[in-house]
């Protein structure tokens, strides 16, 4: 492969597999025709699995009602099990007592997968700086977006899943989430003037997402 | 009661043949889509009937009771906004009519008959938060779409009134803190025929529709002494054919003013529990028309010096205003020393309950809330144990259980 | 109301022992103070069967801790750490009664599961937030927080932030 000048919107390059599409692209810093194509079929399928626990799981179903329809969007289902969805919606408060059982459910998610924060408590605690609240749920798996409100109204979330949509077409899809958190962190690293000596995503020191 | 299988000794060689030799224990939740909010209850199970059941809550638990000993009184009404969260103005008019009787102060007629209604549209609103995901779980995927409809016709006008379509802290001490838009009254009215529309629906969707009641009728039945001695109240109790509503028996805000009936159930099964709500929100619209023909003039907010903010001219104009109107934006009210007082309201879940000490400062010394949720959830093991595990999801959903209230 | 619930109070103390209990009046209504928590399953029992108005739901048990009252308030602190308050409904006349008890942290407060079944869960969360224990409760554990928490949140000397920093197992 050799590396083509990015203007060239007709470049046609010959590739054996997803994996050198996306290197391929990469290099040229667009998406090719054959990602283009998965990132569309993506982000038009996105399945949510909605993690409410609180007060903004309410406002959540809301959207999924019948006035916002999130199914327009092609989130048809809202499907329960993680292995069916790619889409996770923390809506709520997580305390310490709920903290695992949302570590396992996003591990147990199978890649693709990207997660959306709703509301004041599931992105910072919100007003609970309790002894029992957990202060962001960004301190257990990593975010895509953060929707803040205590609860956001139905049309701020539906805001966070296009822009989540846009987001999905300009990025390669051949990226766990693990190495698109890695390569988001390098970037705004990066954007700020400092090299990335070593990649800490949570306080831990462990980057073992 | 199901018949639960006999014991094994006790077989005879065909009857053994076709029993379950393992018991499995089974896990439903936190993350489960039927527990609405997070709840966990481990079953054991024999084939498909349940024959030990064991809950297990806290995982919402905010310490919310904690937090209010670091809070004003005026900023407390957060705290009850995100326990009920479906019928939030219930909660605010609860928290603040035990502010009131601690502090001691009148709230003019119209704050009353204010509250009033717009507890009635929260308690609409959450009713059919209630009946239709339950209807979902079962199997109904329609009425979902039709209680949804209300419920976005109830917060619009919520959202009219306080700003807010959910968690609304509209109440302060004394009264609310806004008077209600021009268009209120003509909106709310164009809503009541709504609700009569809808739930004359539900009474055709799910009435007599057989699946329906051969998946709710009989089951989760709880007799209405036992309902007593675990301490339910509210639809619940309703439904096991105890006459118990707080709003009659010891009248708060104007409702002794009012003539509705309290619907009653017999059986005190999931289809009684579920049909005692869809008669309430009729009874609820009925309030509602009666209030708004009712609703007096005048202030919504009490003029008592040490607590309410003085009309801005006043603290624009007279130093003695200024002064008051920092105090109480900066310390907020304060309470008259070592006074406990204990205010309940019918929320719609039943009763919910505010203990509250005082310590002579601006924050609660101790502040403790009765949730009705909370002694509804502890029977669920007395009602489902010898039944079906497909008659899980259909209880629980009825019991209405919202785990903001349950865990605080 | 509050005259039918003085009556009953005053049927209590008459089948209760002389002294057992002081009635008094506030906010909330008729407070029946009971000066040893040995009489209380005996006086929740007596109200539950009470001729004119029983007494037949338990709405709730209420804690306070005391701790801090004298630093906060200037009055003089109460004797003992805690108090306890079941709060009694009647269902047929419709009134309230508040039986009170005080006690100190190291005592065994006899459990009322065997007169109110709704005192099982308000038990375990007055356990759960207080410490106080409870005898004769079939499982006394804590409901909300996790087993391994440790600590009481609402003592007054628990902060609110709690006392650990948080930790996660990273699997």
């Amino acid at each position: 492969m050799s590396t083509q000048d990015c203007s060239d919107k007709s470049l046609k390059v010959a590739v054996a597999s997803l994996e050198e599409a996306a290197s391929v692209a990469r290099e040229m810093k667009r998406p090719g025709a054959l990602e283009q194509f998965v990132n569309w079929s993506r982000k038009h399928s996105l399945w949510p699995i909605p993690f409410g626990t609180a007060c903004c799981a309410i406002e959540f179903m809301g959207m999924v009602g019948s006035s916002l329809d999130l199914s327009r969007f092609g989130a048809e289902f809202v499907r329960f099990s993680p292995r069916q969805c790619d889409l996770m919606i923390v809506a709520g408060t997580i305390v310490n007592k709920m903290a695992p059982v949302l570590r396992k459910i996003y591990l147990q998610m199978a890649e693709p997968k990207w997660v959306i924060s709703m509301g004041a408590c599931a992105c910072s605690g919100g007003m609970f700086n309790t002894y029992s609240v957990l202060q962001g749920i960004d301190r257990i798996i990593p975010v895509d977006y953060y929707v803040p409100g205590c609860p956001p109204r139905p049309e701020a979330v539906l805001y966070a899943i296009l822009e989540l949509q846009k987001r999905i077409s300009e990025e390669s899809s051949v990226l766990s989430s693990k190495e698109r958190h890695r390569e988001a962190w390098v970037r705004g690293l990066k954007a700020r003037g400092r090299t990335p000596k070593s990649i800490i995503l949570h306080g831990k020191g462990e980057d073992s997402l | 009661m199901k018949e639960v299988f006999p014991r094994l000794a006790e077989c005879t060689e065909d009857e053994r043949l076709d029993l379950c030799a393992e018991r499995m224990v089974l896990n439903w939740g936190p993350s489960h889509p039927a527990t609405h909010g997070t709840l966990r209850v481990i079953l054991e199970l024999e084939g498909e009937t349940i024959v030990h059941c064991d809950t297990e809550i806290g995982f919402l638990h905010r310490g919310l009771e904690k937090l209010a000993e670091s809070w004003n009184y005026n900023q407390c009404v957060n705290i009850s906004d995100r326990l009920n969260y479906c019928s939030v103005f219930i909660n605010n008019v609860g928290w603040h009519q035990t502010c009131e009787k601690l502090f001691g102060i009148q709230v003019p007629e119209r704050a009353i008959y204010l509250r009033m209604i717009l507890s009635e549209i929260s308690r609409i609103a959450d009713h059919m938060v209630c009946i239709g995901p339950n209807a979902v779980d079962i199997g109904a995927l329609t009425p979902f779409w039709y209680t949804w409809d209300i419920r976005e016709q109830a917060y619009d006008l919520l959202e009219m009134v306080t700003g807010a379509r959910m968690t609304t802290a509209f109440t302060r001490v004394g009264g609310l803190s806004a008077d209600i838009p021009e268009g209120f009254d003509a909106k709310t009215r164009a809503f009541l025929p709504e609700v009569y529309r809808v739930m004359d629906e539900l009474d055709s969707l799910l009435a007599k529709n057989r699946i329906f009641n051969d998946r709710t009728r009989g089951v989760g039945a709880l007799s209405a002494d036992e309902a007593i001695s675990y301490g339910w109240t509210g639809p619940c109790l309703r439904a096991c054919g105890v006459a118990h509503d707080l709003r009659v028996a010891n009248p708060y805000l104007a409702y002794g003013d009012m003539d509705f009936d309290i619907p009653v159930g017999e059986a005190g099964d999931t289809y009684d529990r579920i049909f005692v709500r869809i008669e309430e929100c009729r009874q609820s619209a009925k309030i509602i028309s009666q209030a708004l023909d009712k609703l007096p003039g005048g202030p919504v907010l009490s003029d008592d010096k040490q607590v309410v903010l003085p009309p801005k001219p006043a603290v624009y104009t007279q130093a003695e205003a200024l002064i008051h109107h920092f105090e109480v934006v900066i310390f907020g009210p304060r309470a008259p020393v070592a006074q406990t007082v204990y205010e309940a309201v019918e929320g719609a879940n039943g009763e919910l309950g505010f203990m509250v000490v005082s310590d002579g400062s601006n924050k609660p010394y101790r502040l403790h809330i009765r949730p009705p949720c909370f002694y509804i959830f502890s029977a669920l093991p007395r009602l489902i144990t010898g039944s079906l595990l497909a008659d899980l999801p259909a209880t629980v959903a009825s019991l209405n259980i919202i785990a903001g209230e349950l865990d605080r | 109301m509050t005259d039918t619930a003085r009556e009953a109070a005053k049927r209590l103390a008459a089948k209760m022992r002389t002294g057992a209990l002081r009635m008094s009046e506030d906010k909330r209504g008729v407070v029946v103070e009971l000066n040893s928590a040995g009489d209380l399953i005996q006086a929740l029992e007596f109200v539950k069967k009470d001729s004119e108005s029983p007494f037949d739901m338990l709405m709730t048990i209420s804690a306070v801790d005391w701790l801090r009252w004298k630093e906060q308030t200037g009055m003089p602190q109460p004797e003992k750490r805690y108090s306890l308050t079941y709060n009694l409904y009647s269902m047929s006349k419709k009134v309230r009664l508040f039986v009170q008890i005080a006690i100190m942290p190291a005592d065994v407060v006899p459990s009322a599961v065997s007169v109110y079944a709704s005192a099982n869960w308000a038990e375990r969360e007055v356990f759960d937030m207080f410490g106080i224990q409870f005898g004769g409760h079939p499982e006394l554990r804590r409901i909300y927080l996790p087993e391994d928490f440790s600590g009481h949140p609402l003592q007054k000397d628990f902060p609110l932030q709690g006392h650990e920093p948080q930790d996660f197992p990273q699997e």
